[in-house]
């Protein structure tokens, strides 16, 4: 699929322009000489309404390789945050977002970011990558939700 | 070796070209369990054979069910190649079973690079086109995306690629064969075919590469008449001379059992460091002392330092004078009695057991490699034979002879994996009469042919390779005797429940 990858991200911008979810963003991140790099997005999901993460909106960064849609972008949280499924560096451990697990090249940047919205409050704590927070949820869960809501209030997550 | 026999029939059957289902029939005859050790039948595969026998399971299911053979191969990779499974099976739940492995019914076909009457939007690329491939799901993407698709797949996933489903998000239909074939490149479609292959002797239960370098050969373990399932060691041998265990691929290791040998190597593992320090490739000479180091596969040493001449066993370092007859013990490790036991620290009680059984398995092992020398030496023997006057043929029955030779030896090396986690019972006794009187035996075989060759006396060779052959026969048939009446004891105790644990009645 080589050369497809900035087509299909110019296709992807203009359906997200044309309609994305609520509170959302994604767009491609501007270079030096304020041109856009269509190859570095940067994203932000919000925390689901009526869960311990609303009110934060979480900052990703979607880095893509000239073999996407082949292979799926890699998808940081930047700054990272606590949660038992993102590794210290920020990046993501979600099937959908894994070539040899559930990566399928029909997969848009807006499915991505609804998945990732849904792993905030919905974490795998069998397939932890971070240990302080697997720990947490697993011995104390009202301090981990406690620690959540405190996250989501946080400078760094405002909208 | 006593079943060579039967084997050479499994091996010579690779040049018949009769279907997988045939081959069940044909062998029926060895699965009488006419013998305690019969061996287990198997057949030896060449790619041509594995090819013929997936392309005969795919017709049997694509002609039963009315499928599409891409289809049926589909169905048969869920369910383990078994063709009776998935035709059962799908009568039972027609559509549960094609949900289940992610085939699309026949009413839907596949379509490969059609032109769609209206433009659409490719889900991969997003630009608005009119060409399409789909698989029965329907879900459709531009041909030149389909083909990175697939390409992709092929080669970056390995055999994973033969599991490789639709390109749209959840769709769990698998791609098929037809279509991958029609979208790849030749190269890919080349390494595709490997994979399937592959993928084919992985996902079948009785069939298993040949584990020697660069040979291209399966197994086939032909089904029991009983159904019984296929577990336990399995001595198989490869047309390309491979011996080997079916059940777990490691060297044969009969009559040890797959799990004695892990533990066994487990234990080699920690333990032979010590072993190494205790003892180092040399040993002395009991009578002077002089470091002697071990040339050939027999034990029988003859010191040959200045006037020594000491004859002595290389395994136990006594005079080689006591091992002829049945004085022949140096096989069996004298269990301590109570008292000794109490005054000794148990730990090193069980070294010194563990010891045992491991310096005669690596002893046995090592002459084993020295015996592979032997082979090459057994040639320029004939050789020199022909030149003092007898024929080429005549000579042969020293390269028998080292076969034999061989074979005992690797029997002989597992033994003592399997005495080692034998209970001191008269089994074992048993067992360890065996083992000496087919050492003994092997001793004496291995001393006839390594003797120059106007010394060596063909019937005695013959004699002691014929002794030997049904030692080890009877060795094993004393295991195998073994096993059965255990697992009839088993099942028996299963039978009766509480028939053991019943409370004794005042006595």
């Amino acid at each position: 699929m080589v050369g497809i990858a900035g087509g299909r991200l110019g296709e992807e911008r203009k359906n997200w322009r044309k309609d994305h979810p609520h509170g959302f963003v994604a767009k491609p991140a501007l270079n030096a000489d304020g041109s856009f790099n269509i190859m570095l997005w940067e994203c932000a999901v919000p925390g689901k309404k009526g869960t311990d993460w609303e009110g934060g909106l979480y900052r990703i960064t979607m880095e893509f390789s000239d073999e996407y849609p082949s292979k799926p972008p890699k998808c940081k949280f930047n700054p990272r945050i606590f949660h038992p499924n993102v590794y210290p560096s920020g990046t993501i451990c979600l099937s959908i977002l894994d070539e040899n697990k559930g990566w399928k090249p029909s997969i848009t940047v807006k499915q991505m970011l609804l998945g990732i919205q849904d792993l905030l409050d919905n974490p795998n704590n069998n397939d932890p990558a971070q240990r302080e927070p697997y720990d947490l949820l697993k011995n104390d869960p009202a301090a981990y939700a406690q620690k959540i809501r405190e996250q989501a209030k946080m400078d760094a997550f405002r909208l | 070796m006593a079943d060579d026999e039967s084997e050479m029939l499994f091996d010579n059957s690779c040049d018949d070209a009769s279907d997988a289902e045939e081959d069940d029939d044909d062998y029926s005859e060895f699965e009488q369990p006419s013998l305690a050790q019969a061996p287990r039948p198997f057949r030896c595969l060449r790619p041509d054979d594995l090819r013929e026998m997936q392309a005969a399971a795919v017709k049997r299911v694509a002609e039963t069910l009315c499928c599409e053979p891409s289809d049926a191969t589909v169905l048969l990779r869920s369910f383990k190649w078994d063709a009776e499974r998935v035709i059962s099976s799908y009568f039972e739940n027609p559509e549960g079973v094609l949900e289940k492995a992610g085939v699309c019914g026949s009413s839907n076909r596949a379509v490969i690079d059609a032109a769609a009457a209206q433009p659409y939007q490719c889900p991969i690329c997003l630009e608005m086109v009119t060409a399409f491939s789909a698989l029965g799901c329907g879900h459709r993407a531009c041909t030149p995306c389909y083909s990175a698709y697939v390409g992709h797949k092929i080669d970056d996933e390995g055999t994973a690629a033969v599991r490789a489903r639709c390109p749209l998000v959840k769709c769990r239909v698998q791609l098929t064969d037809a279509l991958v074939n029609a979208l790849a490149t030749d190269a890919q479609r080349a390494r595709y075919a490997v994979y399937l292959e592959r993928a084919f002797v992985d996902d079948h239960p009785r069939l298993a590469w040949c584990p020697a370098p660069s040979c291209t050969h399966a197994i086939l373990m032909v089904q029991p008449a009983d159904g019984a399932p296929l577990t336990g060691a399995a001595r198989v041998a490869c047309a390309c001379g491979e011996v080997f265990c079916f059940a777990c691929l490691r060297d044969d290791h009969s009559p040890a059992t797959c799990e004695q040998l892990r533990l066994w190597l487990i234990k080699c593992k920690d333990d032979s460091e010590t072993y190494n320090w205790l003892q180092a490739n040399t040993r002395a000479c009991p009578a002077c002392k002089t470091s002697v180091e071990k040339s050939g596969g027999c034990n029988h040493m003859t010191c040959r330092h200045a006037s020594c001449g000491h004859e002595w066993c290389w395994v136990c370092a006594g005079p080689w004078k006591e091992h002829s007859g049945n004085f022949y013990t140096c096989n069996r490790f004298k269990e301590t009695d109570d008292e000794e036991v109490k005054r000794k620290d148990l730990s090193k009680a069980a070294l010194e057991r563990y010891l045992h059984y491991y310096s005669r398995y690596i002893n046995h092992h090592s002459s084993l490699m020295l015996e592979e020398k032997t082979r090459q030496a057994m040639e320029d023997k004939i050789a020199e034979m022909q030149a003092l006057g007898s024929n080429w043929l005549d000579g042969q029955y020293l390269k028998e002879a080292t076969e034999s030779l061989i074979a005992c030896r690797h029997a002989l090396q597992y033994t003592y994996v399997y005495a080692f986690y034998l209970p001191a019972d008269n089994h074992k006794e048993l067992f360890q009469m065996a083992q000496r009187d087919l050492e003994m035996t092997t001793e004496d075989l291995s001393a006839e042919i390594e003797k120059p060759v106007e010394q060596i006396v063909r019937l005695t060779v013959l004699h002691h390779q014929q002794m030997s052959e049904r030692r080890l026969a009877n060795l094993f048939n004393a295991v195998e005797a073994h096993r059965v009446a255990e697992a009839q004891a088993a099942l028996e105790a299963a039978h009766v429940p509480g028939a053991l644990s019943r409370p004794q009645s005042q006595a």
